[in-house]
């Protein structure tokens, strides 16, 4: 018994293949496609670059503007306010010290000097020459002095009996110095 | 028909395709990279430019404000003249002097204080002075309304951002309270300074002399003065820095007025052991 099998398929025979027309038509649309694309993408950078022109000029102009004389007044005034808390931060209120320094001299003791100097930290030192009636007032007072306000140290320097002018009586001539921190030179 | 048909396809599709790959590559893709890089400059300028615009928007309406501030501007502009102004400077302490009851003897411009050296506070300009401290007279107070300015630290090369100093040296004789008045006054005063040292002592040879004379004590002092040049154009890191802070310095205001309209407070021997500590 003889088959006769058919071995060609039929989508073989239904295949249609591209036609020379079609593939013009589809060769002239992709090169149109093509540069399109890249005068799309010109025409974006050039409108980008033009834009970016306008802007950097514009930019120019404001900090123009920022750097020239438009502001220079404010600017001027916001320093002169900074400079001026600066000062006052570092201001010496001196009468303040002095009254201050008067309750920490017993009776017995008169000062001939009070010399006060501020450096730049805006701690300072102050100071101070007097006569004492006796070594033991002056031992009062060196101890009183120690518990001044916002004392960082107390120097005593020197003590020597004077001899007492016409009409004043002699007692005990003496040097010392204070040395503060700032805020002691505050209000 | 067959055949030219089977040429089109051949040739033409496969050059066109290696055209449009060509072109991709060599000019497409470059100009994409361009232009994607100049959209992105343009997005940073237009933020920078936006930014830019709400800073000028800011400092003009803080400007806007300055021009109303009258008083301020004034106290400032007396705290800190744009000049020594030390005629201004010397009539506003003899006054000061005369109404505490202090008696002027001596008033020098110029010297001690270390203005100029490395002592100084930061906000002062830093510089050799170059011999520029030298003592403008020693003269009375009558004589004093019209000092020599030679004695003026004119600090050269300094920043606009620094103050520029004048340092004044005052002797002065007066009462324990009169001279705390003083000392007060100096401390509120309109032109802002500040007193840097003082010397206060009695009088040795008056103190030989009579009682009454013990009395008067001798105060040197020595006070820093300090003005500041305009600036004639602004800066854009001080217009940024400025528009950041949306406001004035308010706090150096406020502590400016202060110092400068503090109620007066005389002098007097509190109960609580005050007293002259020279007598």
């Amino acid at each position: 018994m003889v088959t006769n099998i058919d071995l060609s398929s039929p989508e073989v025979a239904e295949k249609r293949s591209i036609t020379g027309k079609s593939a013009l038509i589809f060769s002239v649309l992709l090169l149109v496609f093509v540069l399109a694309a890249y005068l799309v993408v010109f025409f974006l950078k050039s409108k980008y670059s033009a834009s970016d022109k306008a802007i950097s000029d514009e930019i120019s102009q404001e900090q123009n503007k920022a750097n020239g004389a438009t502001f220079s007044d404010i600017i001027d005034f916001q320093g002169r306010l900074d400079s001026a808390g600066k000062i006052i931060d570092d201001h010496a209120y001196w009468d303040s010290m002095a009254k201050r320094m008067s309750g920490y001299v017993i009776p017995e003791v008169k000062l001939t000097k009070f010399a006060g100097k501020k450096d730049s930290t805006g701690a300072g030192t102050i100071d101070i020459s007097g006569t004492a009636s006796s070594l033991d007032a002056l031992s009062r007072e060196l101890i009183l002095l120690k518990d001044f306000p916002n004392l960082d140290s107390l120097e005593f320097k020197n003590a020597g009996e004077s001899q007492g002018q016409t009409g004043q009586p002699s007692g005990i001539n003496f040097d010392a110095s204070l040395k503060l921190d700032k805020s002691a030179f505050q209000k | 028909m067959i055949q030219e048909s089977m040429r089109l396809k051949v040739l033409i599709l496969p050059l066109s395709l290696a055209i449009a790959v060509i072109v991709a590559i060599f000019f497409i893709k470059p100009a994409f990279s361009d232009m994607l890089s100049s959209k992105n400059a343009l997005a940073g300028k237009q933020a920078q430019l936006e930014n830019l615009k709400n800073q000028n928007q800011k400092l003009q309406a803080m400007k806007t404000k300055w021009e109303a501030m009258a008083d301020e501007k004034n106290l400032v502009a007396t705290a800190f003249p744009e000049t020594e102004n030390v005629d201004s400077y010397i009539s506003e302490i003899t006054s000061k002097a005369s109404r505490s009851g202090v008696l002027l003897t001596d008033i020098k411009l110029g010297q001690a204080a270390g203005v100029g050296t490395s002592q100084n506070p930061d906000y002062i300009c830093s510089s050799d002075s170059t011999g520029a401290s030298t003592a403008a007279s020693a003269q009375p107070v009558g004589a004093a309304a019209m000092p020599d300015t030679s004695g003026l630290q004119t600090l050269p090369g300094s920043s606009s951002a620094c103050l520029k100093a004048i340092t004044i040296s005052l002797t002065a004789k007066g009462s324990w309270e009169q001279m705390l008045d003083f000392f007060k006054y100096l401390e509120d005063m309109n032109r802002i300074s500040n007193i840097e040292a003082l010397t206060l002592s009695t009088q040795a040879q008056a103190q030989a002399q009579d009682q009454a004379s013990s009395d008067i004590l001798s105060a040197d002092i020595s006070a820093n003065a300090f003005f500041k040049e305009k600036a004639q154009s602004g800066s854009m890191a001080l217009s940024s820095n400025l528009a950041s802070q949306g406001s004035f310095n308010q706090k150096s205001l406020d502590k400016l007025k202060e110092t400068i309209y503090a109620p007066y407070d005389a002098p007097a021997v509190s109960p609580s052991g005050q007293r002259n500590i020279f007598k």
